[in-house]
């Protein structure tokens, strides 16, 4: 990332009303000289640009996007929530505006229905409709003039914008009344353009509010980050702003707040809320020398802290800004309907104006035909069709991120819906990384009481700080049975071999714990049973630590390294949703095979180096179709190369290394069960843009032609149009609330 | 008719205050956060122990 050339800044973007702006003020960006790269969210309307600062400054960019008639504020979190707000109070003032006159004017238009039977004196039906116009004029010029606005900037720059048959349609309704009540026409809708600017603007701005729920899960990560810190300087604690850290200072964390920055405790130990790395709100103990990550909470005890990483370049920092390229990049589907948004407004303008001369030729009077062709170019709507791709893509990166999984990129949930086969490593993806011991054999007959731990404690006063994973696992078993384990007199590591240790004086104090071979080397020999005992661990794919006391051998310790816990649920759900489950690993076949029995996978390989466990990954993808979706997931460490060769790469993220780079996704809180998650919402995820594309697109097929041939009216069409973003929308948000199927 | 010429401009104007009392509400922010004084209300602000200083 860091590699990229450039500056990058964020542009809030203020005034987009649909796809067509977004892509409009998109392209002007990139075209200016010096912009090396430039994408937009519609959903949250904000801009990513990455310029070169030789070429030009941010002040450029701002006034390249204000030459278009929008507004831009370069972008800094802290100052986001004011201009949306300032932009909020402003569109809910002309709702109720717009309400209030399109109140009165509906009550006059009825009363102008009702008398209109009942018989009306010509001389109050004419003040009731001058009095309707006075009400509309405010309500189709001041509660509308975001529309004007819109209409005017792109036709300045010969462009036309969904606002453009929207203000025509709605010039024309008014129109059509003026005419009408001058010519003392008998029947005559009063009411349609004051309640057209009404309902139009109520969809927007119901529709704004729905957008930013949707990116309510991105921004609550910045909340999550506290504004201030006690900082423990030498005179005493004084509360400073987190962005003023550096690293090496202190900082004191009071129970119940949210740790400020990434950090390692000093002093005190208390359990956490980790819930933005792993997804779990489980606390998790944490003690001094443990790192801590800024963001997280601090639930019980109150903790001094060594700021190890400052807030701007922390793991918050990069977690928000990995989230906001995810919703920036847009899928394939999502490119289609950018392309037809941008053909959509020509198209109804000439489908109004086919309208308009189809109903001339047949004859009808003038009123009629201005209002039939107003119908057609308010009820088309390509906002619809512009929002359905990137709602769901928000609201689902943004679920995806309360469940622990940061996806990188919409694409990566547009291919991980069609995957068919997941390839899992072993060693810290489905087992846990770290061994334990499984099985404490005692040599000779009859085993005393105790003679476990004696077996236990002798290994472990060998081992000493060996790092071996096994010796490791020796010492942790021996210290949670309270057995002591004082250190040996001498110690020599024979790499490969095991460990010699002298405990006192005498041949019979020389403790040796290691592989078989060299053991047996020493003179030691095992008798026949403990032989047979052996050999059977070893065919179930345990590691074996052979432990002798000078000349005898007292026993062998077998341990494993145990798949997670949720392993074999996680191959279980994959395999219900119709996907195929490999276990590939480096380790020795029986190692493997124990791995895949214990988690219920089938299909394994042993043995397989890095290089070959891509080719094994590219093979895989050749044998499915190249719509299918081969699904790699690993630690990020040593398989690197497989994750970048797979459709997606998926990393199980160890502790706060959630920024693995040749993943597409990455699973904090080490959990396995993240996949099927992941797939599962990716599957949703594209249900729900499929049918709102398939919604977008079937409203237009239906409504257009309803709109032509005169059977919906401009005012049934204004509440259409608006209906129909509004589902669009409504069914996105729906994916903030997705549950992994039980 | 004449009734309709008294009633009609008074129910508008009625209409109008209250409708600019409600602006200027917003102008000052009072619907600004729909959400959140349903959560704020449940938590005591006023109550955030303070840490003692050194001296205390």
């Amino acid at each position: 990332m860091s590699a990229a050339p450039g500056r990058e800044t964020g542009l809030l973007l203020d005034g987009l009303s649909c796809a067509g702006c977004v892509n409009r003020v998109e392209r002007a960006l990139r075209a200016k000289p010096g912009v090396l790269e430039a994408t937009i969210n519609y959903t949250n309307h904000r801009a990513l640009v990455r310029y070169d600062p030789k070429a030009l400054d941010e002040a450029d960019l701002v006034g390249e996007v204000e030459a278009l008639g929008y507004r831009a504020v370069p972008y800094d979190p802290t100052l986001l929530d004011r201009p949306a707000h300032a932009t909020a109070r402003e569109a809910l003032i002309r709702v109720l505006v717009a309400a209030f006159l399109a109140g009165n004017v509906m009550w006059i238009a009825a009363a102008l229905y009702i008398g209109g039977y009942e018989g009306l004196d010509p001389e109050v039906r004419r003040t009731l409709r001058w009095l309707a116009i006075a009400l509309s004029v405010p309500a189709i010029s001041w509660c509308a003039l975001p529309f004007w606005r819109g209409a005017w900037s792109g036709l300045r720059r010969r462009e036309l914008t969904v606002d453009v048959p929207i203000t025509i349609g709605i010039a024309t309704s008014f129109v059509v009344s003026v005419v009408g009540t001058l010519a003392e026409t008998e029947h005559l809708y009063m009411d349609s353009a004051a309640v057209i600017v009404f309902l139009i603007l109520l969809g927007r701005t119901l529709e704004r509010g729905a957008r930013a729920r949707a990116t309510g899960a991105v921004d609550s990560l910045m909340d999550l980050s506290p504004d201030t810190a006690v900082r423990i300087a030498t005179e005493g604690p004084v509360r400073v702003a987190v962005d003023s850290l550096s690293r090496g200072d202190h900082v004191r964390v009071a129970a119940g707040e949210n740790i400020p920055v990434d950090g390692r405790i000093l002093c005190g130990s208390s359990e956490l809320d980790e819930a933005l790395i792993t997804g779990e709100s489980t606390p998790v103990l944490r003690r001094v020398g443990d790192r801590v990550v800024g963001g997280s909470t601090n639930l019980l005890g109150e903790l001094d802290i060594e700021v190890t990483e400052p807030s701007a370049t922390g793991t918050l920092a990069r977690l928000t800004e990995l989230l906001e390229r995810a919703q920036l990049a847009r899928p394939r589907v999502q490119q289609l309907a950018d392309r037809v948004a941008a053909v959509f407004a020509p198209s109804v303008l000439v489908l109004a104006g086919a309208t308009a001369l189809a109903w001339w030729w047949a004859g009808a009077a003038p009123l009629e035909i201005a209002i039939t062709a107003a119908a057609v170019l308010i009820v088309a709507c390509p906002c619809a069709l512009g929002l359905a791709t990137p709602a769901a893509v928000t609201a689902a990166i943004g679920r995806a991120a309360q469940l622990g999984i940061l996806i990188k990129s919409g694409a990566t949930l547009e291919r991980c819906a069609s995957t068919v086969a997941v390839v899992l490593d072993k060693t810290g993806t489905l087992t846990r990384g770290s061994f334990a011991i499984e099985e404490i054999v005692v040599a000779g007959p009859a085993a005393l009481q105790d003679a476990e731990d004696a077996v236990l404690q002798a290994a472990a006063l060998a081992e000493g700080a060996s790092t071996h994973p096994l010796a490791v696992a020796i010492r942790e078993a021996a210290e949670s049975r309270g057995l002591d384990c004082e250190a040996a007199l001498e110690r020599t590591t024979l790499p490969g071999r095991g460990v010699e240790a002298r405990v006192g004086p005498g041949a019979t104090n020389v403790l040796r714990v290691g592989a078989r071979a060299w053991v047996e080397s020493t003179g030691a020999r095992p008798d026949a049973a403990l032989a047979e005992a052996a050999d059977k661990l070893a065919e179930r794919g345990l590691s074996l630590a052979w432990v002798a006391r000078g000349s005898r051998v007292i026993g062998l310790i077998a341990g494993s390294d145990p798949v997670r816990d949720d392993a074999r649920r996680a191959v279980a759900r994959l395999e219900h949703m119709g996907i195929e489950t490999v276990l590939v690993s480096g380790d020795h076949f029986a190692a493997v095979r124990l791995a895949a029995q214990r988690a219920g996978i089938r299909d394994f390989a042993a043995g397989v180096a890095p290089e070959d466990k891509v080719a094994r990954v590219e093979s895989l993808r050749a044998a499915h179709s190249a719509a299918d979706a081969v699904v790699v997931v690993g630690d990020g460490i040593n398989d690197a190369a497989a994750l970048a060769a797979a459709d997606v790469g998926v990393a199980i993220a160890q502790g706060s290394d959630v920024t693995v780079h040749a993943a597409d996704a990455v699973v904090g809180g080490s959990r396995l069960e993240a996949v099927p998650d992941l797939i599962a919402l990716s599957r949703t995820t594209l249900r729900r843009i499929r049918e709102n594309l398939g919604f977008a697109v079937g409203y237009n097929l239906v409504a257009i032609p309803l709109a032509a041939t005169g059977i919906l009216e401009p005012l049934h069409a204004a509440i259409a149009m608006s209906l129909s973003s509004l589902i669009v929308t409504g069914n996105s948000v729906r994916l903030l609330r997705w549950k992994a199927p039980a | 008719m004449s009734f309709l010429a008294l009633t009609i401009p008074i129910s508008l104007l009625l209409g109008a205050i209250f409708l600019a009392l409600v602006i200027r509400e917003i102008r000052k922010g009072a619907f600004d956060d729909f959400e959140g004084p349903a959560h704020r209300m449940i938590f005591d602000d006023d109550e955030v122990p303070e840490r003692p200083g050194p001296d205390t």
